[in-house]
């Protein structure tokens, strides 16, 4: 057994990567598939939707860049069948700290390495910035899921991801496949479908065919501490996350080696 | 896509502080980026034990891929699948094959065994020899890939809404019917084992 590993990213906040990240973790957990979730974000939304406070969290992705491997940073079953690496705010600190100490990106795929078989999925949710944090993550990543809500800031935020991925692959000489999910979507506006045809003009085959639809229970899946597909299994957006999983599990195809 | 291009001077800042940041390799992580990895087969590994393709009920609700093969529709559970490709020249004919195998395909560094799907699985008599073959569905492994003319959905399956297979037939490669879409429901397992080893 060996991890499929995803980086759940996009330099612009707000756009449900949190949300994303657990909703595909809580379906794969219903199908008995062993998940990790990371935390990779100084506001530590993930952490905080598993019931941890961050501020109390000592044993946060920080130790890793801090000290040797083998801390026991695992939380065991934050939800049945998902473990978690919390994050914390001292992660903001890290770039700070450690300028762009060279090879420092490659870190958590060093660390990740040694969880492969230990799981069936690693979702990783990163801050919305550049930092060694993303690097760090699109690194050890097989696949980049870049959720977008469908209105028109979000262009700017998926363009960037396009240009780091893109940068990040003539630096290490190879193609990392990436998937823009349209999130937060609401049939009812001009600005959703406007957006979303945006993004398939701009970005094409690599915008997920369908959309994740705005939907309260998500916000209230978050608020209850548990998984939207545990909290609302029969929602609309449930439903869109599984058959976002369907075309994942299906279609995505590891990185690829640049000729 | 020329909205989101960075001046000169932002690019080459951001290309130098991306390839120092990915300067160092360790050793036995140097080649392991570039390498087409098979994460898909062995990451289903522990799902195949509690959801299996064996002609028995599933104890849970899976998904399946439909597809159509010479026009008869099939369904395969989605997590014993690795991917689909559109139909390619690339595959390599082999000499003295047999008709069910079509060819060779190397995709991602694998030499994928692709096979008629419609010979290996349906009555002579329902082969609709012109319809052609527009996907390649790679199993589990990716070792072998099946030929279909299309990819339809993808379905939440309830274990009640198939017809389960109760006895050994002489299509092995049947766990059972879906009810509702009157279609046959793949054994990937007992595909796989019709099939032989891995590609030599």
């Amino acid at each position: 057994m060996s991890a499929r590993v995803w980086a759940v990213a996009n330099q612009k906040g707000g756009v449900a990567k949190t949300t994303t990240a657990v909703a595909l973790a809580g379906l794969l957990a219903e199908w008995h598939q062993r998940v990790l979730l990371v935390d990779l974000d100084p506001h530590a939304s993930l952490t905080s939707y598993a019931g941890i406070d961050p501020d109390s969290v000592q044993d946060s992705v920080y130790a890793l860049f801090d000290t040797p491997p083998g801390v026991d940073l695992i939380r065991a079953d934050v939800w049945p069948g998902i473990d978690l690496v919390a994050g914390a705010p001292a992660l903001a600190t890290l770039d700070r700290r450690l300028h762009d100490a060279q090879g420092l990106g490659l870190v958590l795929a060093s660390w990740l390495r040694d969880l492969r078989d230990r799981y069936d999925h690693i979702f990783m949710d990163c801050a919305p910035m550049l930092g060694i944090l993303m690097v760090n993550a699109l690194v050890a990543s097989d696949h980049v899921l870049i959720p977008a809500q469908t209105e028109f800031l979000s262009l700017n935020g998926v363009r960037r991801m396009a240009r780091t991925i893109a940068m990040l692959d003539r630096s290490r000489r190879c193609r990392l496949s990436w998937l823009v999910i349209p999130t937060m979507y609401d049939r009812r506006t001009r600005a959703a479908p406007q957006t979303l045809q945006a993004l398939r003009d701009e970005f094409g085959h690599r915008v997920w065919g369908e959309v994740i639809p705005v939907d309260t229970q998500l916000r209230e899946a978050s608020r209850a501490g548990r998984p939207p597909s545990e909290f609302a299994p029969r929602g609309r957006s449930v439903q869109a996350y599984r058959n976002l999983l369907a075309f994942m599990l299906a279609d995505a195809q590891p990185r690829e080696a640049l000729a | 896509m020329t909205a989101h291009t960075l001046t000169g001077s932002n690019a080459a800042l951001m290309q130098s502080y991306l390839d120092n940041l990915v300067a160092a390799a360790p050793p036995e992580a140097a080649a392991a980026p570039g390498e087409p990895v098979d994460h898909a087969a062995g990451g289903r590994e522990a799902h195949a034990a509690t959801v299996s393709t064996s002609p028995h009920r599933h104890a849970r609700p899976f998904q399946a891929l439909l597809f159509r093969v010479r026009g008869v529709q099939l369904a395969a559970p989605l997590l014993r699948l690795s991917g689909a490709l559109p139909w390619t020249d690339r595959i390599t004919g082999l000499p003295e094959h047999p008709d069910r195998l079509v060819g060779v395909l190397v995709h991602r560094g694998r030499r994928v065994r692709v096979i008629d799907t419609a010979r290996l699985i349906l009555p002579s008599q329902n082969i609709d020899v012109a319809r052609p073959s527009r996907h390649i569905v790679l199993l589990d492994r990716r070792d072998w890939g099946m030929t279909c003319d299309a990819l339809s959905e993808v379905l939440d399956i309830e274990p009640d809404a198939v017809k389960w297979r109760e006895h050994a037939s002489r299509r092995p490669w049947l766990a059972g019917m879906l009810r509702q879409r009157r279609c046959g429901l793949i054994d990937v397992d007992a595909l796989a084992g019709m099939l032989g080893g891995p590609v030599a």
